[in-house]
């Protein structure tokens, strides 16, 4: 198998909604009035219980202050309101589909721990766009999401093989398929025509290019994804923590004094952000 | 984390002192180690510590008997150590380390290093590959307390050498060396699972208790015969790879409060999956871990481009005295289950003491039948059937008594149920049929006249396939014919899959049985049923009976009913007549046949003799 095979075939699985892309549009035009987003996020009323609910979470810090989709894209502010556009979305496209020995949930428990430890990590470091780190994180393995979806059976034989302990699973699937997960990521993101900042994270978090080519968000998140599976907090597949590339960790100027708190934002936040995307609704 | 000190030039006077600063460090550093890899880790360190420049490698025995390098260092010398592994293995080097056991180290003169088996008195762990590295006589002391540390802590996480505090008799003695592992999904066996279980209520206190859980795949066999063996094979494994990483989640860590080293995992059962979770500090928070992990079972499975939403129950228990015994925390656990599986589709429940008195009425009811039916304690009592207009005995209705127990068990309203729902149910319905038969040829000899017996069919006897084959067998040998018996069944018995009950009543009817529907006006649906369903007749039920002219209300429902059923054409049997005013109402309108303690008492058969001699006397004199 070629990793073309696998990267030919993207357009198998399900689409994002229309509405993410009417969204996008309004919010590429620096001239539509934030009410025409509003207006389309409530036409899907799906989308907007949701997001309302993410708005909501301990997450964003609201506590529980945001009752209207136009005030949500109020406080959250619009750098933000793409991101969580994008993750509403990509979420609830896969949200019911069922996989194999790894389950949807732990999936998203994994992606959305990555993504709120790398966000964790960049404020911890000042950054200008933490959000940027959080939906890199959060989308930096959708590649496998990808890979379970449309070979069931081979990845199947690699979680196997990696149970039995004969290798890092990107080794497996580069040798049963042809590609990793960090190779079939980067082509959906493309596909989806998402940012290439996003593109690039999915493509490096492994550490696996030179170390002058990883980009500080793929280096953030390379260290989130190391915390989130050596504390197990959900799994994409993987029962082995990644190794740390070190030039990864120096390019994130983290110290060790720091992971304490990183953990403890995450572990705080974790759960309710987790509910929020993916329980069904109480109300 | 401590921090391992450098070491200082070898065969110094500094050696000793820092070979025992290493050892403690590593002690320290072990006993934080809560997985394989942490104890590898923390060997690799120290070891690298011991022997600077060397190059090390550690294998890890699989469960194939093959030695996999886990950890080279420094991480450049993976190819090289990995060829030498191979070599090492190739020329008989590993076998002969292993027979050093314990403890001595294997040199290797061409590679100029050496090799010492990972392992305890017990169990062989792993390999240990020192290569390049001046090695000195007074460094293999503190290599050997190094790998023996790593072993024993090994040691810890197996569970295949927990010790068991107390004797059980669940493994026999002759299993020798069991097999600790199930083949398909690589889980502890139940074996396994019950020595954790012993070892873990052992210990446990009532801050600290144990919990088991029981997961049950309903559907295995349905799956099985409709997608094949492959793919419930592989659901298995699928359902196993997802227990085991919820059980491993910080999540349930958390919320326990317990180490991975108090979990074990087991495949119990063909369909069945256990989970001990001992040393719990926050008990309090099972139902939101069994929740969890239901989320992660029902949200379903894509096995080979099928989509599959298999319902998994589970059953939990909790352990807070450790004089429980393992097997009542098991048959609490599956007690559990059985609640849960009652509840619908992906379930769970946590046993409850409160369920006992009615559980354990149960148990006891279920053995009681058992022993009902083995040493033949059921009885047959038989209530006359009278044909009103002529006060002519014409039949008799056969029902099952359990003489000799007290209580609620020896209630037929309480044990039929039971027994429906245990199946033994079907053994019981033969013995009643064949007991039917034996007095029917005994009756039949003495009265001349057609002469019936009806019985209740329960609803799994309705809706077996093989329902009608079976009864024509029975009384074939039995020599009674079909018109004999008749057969009652009730709305409910009927519910549960109509077509089917629809297809057997044919078949009764089409073999020469009578049916009947019971219980009459009781249902919903009983007209519509009257219509669809090729009847005998019906029995009124007693509640239309029993306030017969004391209300015209009810004088008015029986009249109308009785007036449906002469224009349908079905005969009717009034049940329950106990006085004389009912019994002459109905004989006023029409009724064909009753039964009631007005015109006869269910009674033993013998009585039921005497009485029938009496009928026989009053009805040719000249006899006797």
């Amino acid at each position: 198998m070629t990793p073309s095979n696998i990267i030919d075939r993207l357009d198998e699985l399900p689409s994002l909604p229309a509405v993410y892309h009417r969204a996008r549009q309004v919010i590429d035009d620096p001239h539509a009035p934030l009410q025409a987003l509003a207006e389309i996020i409530e036409s899907e009323p799906s989308l907007a219980a949701r997001l309302l609910r993410v708005a909501n979470s301990a997450f964003y810090g609201f506590s529980g202050n945001v009752g209207s989709i136009h005030r949500a894209l109020t406080m959250v502010g619009t750098d933000d309101v793409n991101d969580l556009i994008i993750a509403t979305c990509v979420i609830s496209t896969f949200r019911d589909l069922p996989l194999g020995a790894v389950s949807m949930r732990s999936f998203w428990e994994h992606s959305i721990a990555c993504g709120i430890a790398s966000r964790a990590i960049a404020r911890r470091k000042s950054w200008d766009q933490p959000e940027i780190c959080y939906l890199a994180g959060l989308l930096h393995d959708i590649g496998r999401l990808a890979m379970y979806i449309l070979e069931p059976q081979v990845m199947g034989d690699v979680l196997l093989a990696h149970r039995e302990r004969r290798g890092h699973m990107w080794i497996l699937e580069q040798q049963q398929l042809g590609c990793d997960h960090s190779d079939v990521g980067m082509e959906l993101l493309k596909f989806w025509k998402l940012p290439r900042v996003f593109q690039n994270v999915a493509a490096s978090h492994h550490g696996a290019v030179p170390a002058a080519a990883i980009s500080p968000a793929a280096a953030v998140v390379h260290v989130a994804d190391i915390m989130v599976n050596g504390l197990r907090m959900g799994s994409s597949g993987t029962r082995w923590v990644p190794r740390l590339d070190d030039a990864a960790w120096e390019q994130t100027g983290l110290s060790s004094e720091d992971l304490g708190s990183i953990v403890d934002t995450t572990v705080d936040t974790l759960d309710e952000v987790i509910s929020a995307f993916l329980d069904p609704y109480t109300e | 984390m401590p921090s391992i000190p450098s070491c200082p030039a070898l065969a110094s006077a500094y050696w000793y002192p820092f070979a025992i600063d290493l050892i403690r460090e590593t002690i320290a550093r072990l006993a934080c180690c809560h997985t394989a890899s942490g104890v590898l880790d923390a060997l690799q360190h120290a070891l690298g510590s011991l022997f600077p420049p060397a190059h090390v490698g550690i294998c890890l025995l699989q469960d194939d008997a093959c030695f996999d390098l886990l950890c080279s260092h420094p991480a450049t010398a993976q190819p090289q150590l990995s060829r030498l592994t191979d070599a090492l293995i190739e020329s008989g080097h590993f076998a002969r380390a292993l027979r050093n056991i314990p403890g001595r180290a294997v040199f290797l003169p061409d590679a100029g290093g050496l090799l010492q088996a990972l392992a305890t008195p017990r169990q062989i762990y792993g390999m240990v590959l020192i290569v390049h590295s001046p090695l000195a006589d007074e460094h293999m002391g503190a290599l050997g307390v190094l790998l023996d540390l790593a072993a024993m802590q090994l040691e810890r996480f197996d569970p295949e050498t927990k010790t068991c505090s107390e004797p059980h008799d669940l493994v026999p003695q002759s299993m020798g060396s069991p097999t600790t592992r199930d083949r398909l999904t690589g889980l502890t066996d139940r074996i396994q699972f019950i020595h954790f279980l012993h070892a873990a209520t052992a210990t446990s206190k009532s801050d600290k208790p144990v919990a088991v859980l029981i997961l049950h795949l309903d559907a295995l066999h349905r799956i099985n015969q409709e997608f094949g063996h492959e793919l419930g094979d592989q659901l298995l494994r699928d359902i196993a790879l997802r227990i085991e990483t919820v059980a491993h989640s910080h999540f349930l860590h958390e919320t326990l409060g317990i180490s991975e080293f108090d979990i074990c995992i087991a495949r119990i059962g063909s369909n069945e999956f256990g989970i001990v979770l001992s040393q719990i500090a926050r008990s309090h928070k099972l139902t939101d871990t069994i929740a969890y992990l239901q989320n992660h079972l029902s949200e379903g499975f894509r096995e080979n481009h099928s989509n599959l939403y298999p319902s998994i129950s589970i059953g939990a228990a909790l352990c807070t005295d450790e004089r429980t015994p393992v097997l009542e925390l098991l048959r609490n656990a599956d007690t559990a289950l059985k609640h849960a599986a009652e509840g619908g589709r992906n379930q769970f429940a946590v046993y409850r003491s409160a369920w006992e008195d009615s559980a354990s009425l149960h148990v006891q009811a279920e053995s009681m039948l058992h022993e009902a039916l083995r040493k033949n304690h059921f009885k047959l009592h038989y209530q006359p059937l009278i044909k009103l207009g002529e006060h002519r005995l014409i039949g008799a209705e056969a029902l099952l008594r359990m003489p000799g127990t007290d209580g609620p068990l020896s209630h037929p309203g309480y044990f039929i149920p039971l027994a429906e729902r245990t199946g033994q149910i079907v053994e019981i319905s033969e013995w009643v049929l064949r007991m039917i038969c034996r007095q029917l040829r005994r009756w039949t000899a003495i009265i001349p006249s057609p002469f019936h017996v009806s019985y209740n069919l329960s609803a799994i006897d309705l809706h077996r396939l093989d329902l009608v084959p079976q009864l024509r067998r029975i009384l074939l040998e039995e020599k009674i014919p079909p018109r004999l018996i008749h057969i009652e069944i009730t709305e409910t018995t009927v519910a549960r899959d109509e077509q089917r009950a629809i297809d057997n009543i044919r078949a009764l009817k089409h073999a020469g049985f009578e049916v009947w529907l019971d219980d009459f006006g009781t249902g919903f649906a009983s007209l519509k049923l009257i219509k669809q369903f090729p009847l005998s007749g019906i029995k009124l039920d007693r509640e239309f009976i029993k306030d017969l002219t004391q209300s015209d209300t009810e004088d008015a429902i029986a009249e109308s009913v009785l007036e449906i059923t002469r224009k349908m054409r079905l005969p009717v049997i009034a049940e329950g007549i106990e006085t004389e005013a009912q019994h002459r109402f109905l004989l006023r309108h029409g009724c064909d046949f009753g039964q009631g303690y007005y015109l006869g008492r269910p009674v033993s058969p013998d009585k039921f003799d005497a009485q029938l001699a009496r009928v026989k006397a009053k009805r040719d004199p000249g006899s006797v």
